[in-house]
């Protein structure tokens, strides 16, 4: 492995060590903007009113990893904490790193250790003598673990409410290919996915029934109002998490899609991402804030002014993304493309 | 007439965080939401000193040093500014937001911002590192293998302005830990 951290605090706890494997294949660092391009929004109910989906990604992540270095994530669930560690062993006896989850309340090294029980994700870079090298990319710590602390991690991270099975991540690259920069056809439809997707859109893989693009503000922010109404605070507080989470996730969304407006050259279209990207965070923000003092009644107006503010934020780009798109794709592309997925048809 | 080229803002009437703790009080650390904090130790208090020619004094109270944003508004005595000089730090990501310039409630300037996260290690290109913290503390104690920094933004007015307030946006990312006015 020729570097242990990947120091990218801009991606979620799995894609950042999905990027670091990557780079270890290896792939260019500067083709990794072209990866995290995904800047949609999708909102789905769910059977459970406390439980529902909030989310920037219509498409698989692995769809990229093809199309982009020829390479693939390979996923396998494992129910006991000795399998598990097998399977560790095997991958990193290939050579390659491995992508392991664990429950971050038994992870030392972190912030949250013996504190807070969430999901987790982190490298294994290497395996001699009884010893693990690890690189949790995402609180930014290289260490070691040995085999029993490991075991204890896993087996205990298995009884967690939130594991019924340990994933193992690994990548294999099965085409020599794509390690370079995408070429404009693959720029203008990433941003073309991005306009459909915030018209309204439900494309590739977001479920069915989801509220895609504006249209998700509108249950998002019922959301946001039903939090002061509800008495059990269990309920309360897991509707609040999903809002978190998803806002967070949004926000790395618009700044990861800044990235790749400015690798393509867009910088005042990238810089206009970049105030999304902070915006959804300080309603994030406001969210935790109301949570930590459970006073969703108090804050509510301030989250809601902040909504505001994003979604037009949003609605500008999406106006921006039509200008785009007429300019890269002018006559008949650009005249099927704007009957087609006029904003306001929405079709 | 104050003619003097740099006003310290008295940030005390304004402080609401604590973003700066020690061994007695890592309970009080709420730079972020989940109570990380910066070593208090190095950081002067109630003391001015300069960075790069231009003076600040920070001010603390009753654990209480720093200002998060929150819509609220600083009055001072009149004066003629070309300059402002923010020392701060963001939580959650690099934050950008605005403030806004005023001469008794009538809008003057709208400016933007920019405060990095206090442990940026690809901060905002105008941010200076003003300050760097041998570690971070969390509630529960120090985490020795991070590094804190407070950064220092300067806001150029097109054209000097005749201003007794500043507003800001409610953006409680961003925290305010001294504001130096240059003439």
């Amino acid at each position: 492995m020729t570097f242990t951290l990947y120091k990218e605090a801009r991606l979620n706890c799995l894609y950042v060590n999905i990027a670091a494997a990557l780079l270890r294949l290896p792939v260019l660092k500067e083709s990794l903007p072209f990866l995290f391009n995904q800047a949609g929004l999708y909102y789905q109910d769910t059977q459970d009113e406390d439980e529902f989906v909030l989310s920037p990604y219509y498409r698989e992540l692995d769809d990229y990893i093809g199309e982009l270095f020829g390479a693939r994530v390979c996923r396998k669930g494992y129910a006991g904490g000795e399998s598990y560690m097998g399977a560790l062993k095997n991958v990193l006896g290939t050579g390659r790193s491995a992508i392991i989850e664990a429950d971050i309340f038994y992870l030392p090294h972190s912030g949250f250790y013996n504190r807070s029980h969430f999901p987790h994700a982190l490298e294994v870079i290497g395996y001699k003598d009884g010893v693990f090298e690890i690189c949790d990319h995402y609180y930014v710590y290289h260490g070691t673990l040995t085999d029993a602390e490991f075991r204890f991690i896993f087996e205990s991270s298995l009884q967690s409410p939130f594991y019924k099975l340990l994933n193992l991540w690994n990548l294999e690259r099965h085409v020599t290919k794509g390690a370079g920069v995408p070429d404009a056809a693959f720029h203008s439809g990433v941003i073309r996915d991005n306009y459909r997707n915030m018209s309204g859109q439900a494309l590739y893989d977001c479920p069915a029934g989801s509220r895609a693009g504006l249209e998700a503000f509108e249950p998002i922010c019922r959301q946001i109002t039903r939090l002061k109404t509800m008495d059990q605070d269990a309920s309360k507080f897991k509707a609040a998490s999903y809002l978190y989470e998803g806002f967070r996730e949004i926000a790395n969304s618009r700044f990861q899609h800044h990235n790749f407006l400015k690798a393509i050259g867009e910088n005042e279209l990238a810089e206009s991402y970049l105030e999304a990207d902070q915006s959804w965070m300080v309603a994030a923000n406001l969210l935790m804030r109301a949570a930590t003092a459970n006073q969703f009644q108090h804050f509510e107006e301030r989250i809601l002014n902040r909504m505001q503010r994003v979604r037009e934020k949003e609605a500008d780009h999406l106006e921006l993304l039509r200008q785009w798109l007429e300019r890269a794709e002018p006559e008949g592309c650009g005249r099927s493309f704007m009957t087609q997925y006029s904003p306001r048809s929405g079709q | 007439m104050n003619t003097q080229p740099f006003i310290c803002l008295d940030m005390t009437s304004c402080l609401n965080n604590c973003g700066t703790t020690d061994n007695s009080s890592y309970q009080h650390g709420y730079l972020s939401s989940s109570g990380v904090s910066l070593p208090r130790e190095n950081i002067l208090f109630h003391t001015p000193f300069e960075f790069n020619d231009i003076p600040f004094v920070l001010f603390r109270q009753n654990y209480r040093d720093n200002m998060v944003t929150e819509g609220q508004a600083i009055q001072f005595p009149e004066a003629r500014i070309s300059k402002i000089h923010v020392l701060g730090a963001s939580s959650d990501v690099n934050m950008s937001d605005y403030m806004y310039l005023k001469h008794n409630e009538t809008l003057l300037s709208k400016e933007k911002m920019m405060l990095s996260h206090f442990a940026s290690e690809a901060p905002f290109a105008r941010n200076v590192c003003i300050l760097e913290t041998a570690g971070l503390n969390t509630l529960d104690g120090p985490l020795a293998h991070r590094t804190g920094r407070l950064w220092l933004d300067i806001l150029h007015l097109t054209e000097p302005l005749e201003i007794n307030q500043l507003t800001f946006e409610d953006n409680p990312c961003m925290h305010i830990f001294g504001i130096t006015l240059e003439r």
